[in-house]
């Protein structure tokens, strides 16, 4: 330990500590916590990144059937909790300090995502990509139990509606028959 | 704007411009609410390290002296007064560069929260912002050279 500190001292004999900043590139420590970015091909639109964001950095806003993610960086704490809640590693946090600006709304990362609308009531209530996602691992790790057409059925209808159908069992069964396997009723 | 072209083309008016250049020197005013990460960064950015005197730039013990107020953190319902205060005894001209998402927006703090009287910029007009929790110290001093930047522009509207 002493050692160390002693090593570290007879350094600055040689060289001065300060360092030549607008020349030299700046140092950036492990583990640096920088601006977040997202991915924009890996990124499913889950919003579990807002989900956890403790200063609500990350906000999400539903317009015209598309969902956008953004995250402002004037209001970010830089904590690594939405590399830590992605599902998928699309959010990453640079190795970069933020840049000063005139504008405050200047430093930001968006992603843009298509949504699926609802069979019943034709409102969009889930990203493509998501539930592309979690058809994909449902059949990974429920394969006997259920087959492709009813995770599909799941995620062609909106949790409220679904709620209301669920509630029915003959409805729910007459439904399957009508949207998913196409017979007259 | 026709005072900044007349500057342009009297010489005389150039070699005042040229003459009242100066060193800026800084006042740093934290603005009640926040955890000092970004006063010990701004400590960091004027000391041997980052060393920012090599540029003129220095750390002024009064808001009389200064030319660029840094503010750090969420204003709070006390701190408001004063921090008007500080703003108004700096002379003209003068620049104000807000530090960290803090000052720029209220960060985990908000701005409905209890003691918080809004974001520092609906009192005091902030020409600078530099984002970061805590900002590096090279930021720092990136928005430094900004606000330097209009501070020169400022004088030569004068």
């Amino acid at each position: 330990m002493k050692a160390s500190i002693i090593k570290e001292a007879l350094k600055y004999f040689k060289n001065p500590v300060t360092e030549a900043f607008p020349a030299a590139k700046p140092y950036f420590p492990k583990k640096f916590r920088g601006p977040p970015v997202y991915d924009t091909e890996k990124c499913i639109g889950c919003t579990s990144c807002a989900h956890v964001c403790p200063s609500d950095a990350i906000t999400v806003t539903e317009e015209n059937g598309k969902r956008t993610l953004e995250v402002w960086y004037g209001k970010c704490t830089f904590c690594a909790r939405c590399e830590e809640a992605c599902p998928v590693d699309a959010i990453h946090l640079m190795e970069e300090y933020g840049v000063p600006s005139e504008d405050k709304y200047a430093f930001k990362s968006s992603v843009t995502h298509e949504m699926i609308k609802c069979k019943l009531c034709g409102k969009p209530f889930i990203t493509e990509r998501h539930a592309k996602w979690i058809a994909e691992k449902m059949l990974e790790k429920m394969k006997g139990i259920v087959d492709s057409e009813e995770i599909s059925f799941f995620l062609s209808i909106c949790r409220e509606c679904r709620h209301k159908v669920e509630n029915i069992p003959e409805f729910r069964k007459f439904l399957i028959r009508v949207l998913i396997k196409g017979e007259k009723p | 704007m026709s005072s900044s072209k007349a500057t342009s083309k009297c010489f005389l008016c150039s070699l005042a411009k040229w003459a009242r250049k100066k060193s800026v020197w800084l006042y740093h005013a934290p603005a009640g609410g926040l955890c000092n990460g970004c006063d010990i960064e701004i400590a960091a950015a004027i000391t041997p390290r980052y060393d920012v005197e090599r540029f003129g730039i220095l750390l002024a013990p009064s808001p009389r002296h200064a030319d660029v107020i840094l503010i750090a953190g969420q204003m709070t319902k006390h701190s408001r007064e004063r921090l008007l205060r500080v703003y108004q005894q700096v002379p003209e001209p003068k620049a104000v560069v807000a530090i960290g998402s803090c000052a720029i927006s209220g960060n985990v703090f908000t701005t409905d929260n209890y003691p918080v009287a809004g974001t520092v910029d609906q009192i005091i007009p902030v020409d600078v912002y530099v984002p970061g929790c805590p900002p590096k110290p090279e930021a720092i001093i990136l928005g430094v050279i900004k606000a330097i930047e209009k501070l020169e522009k400022r004088t030569a509207g004068t």
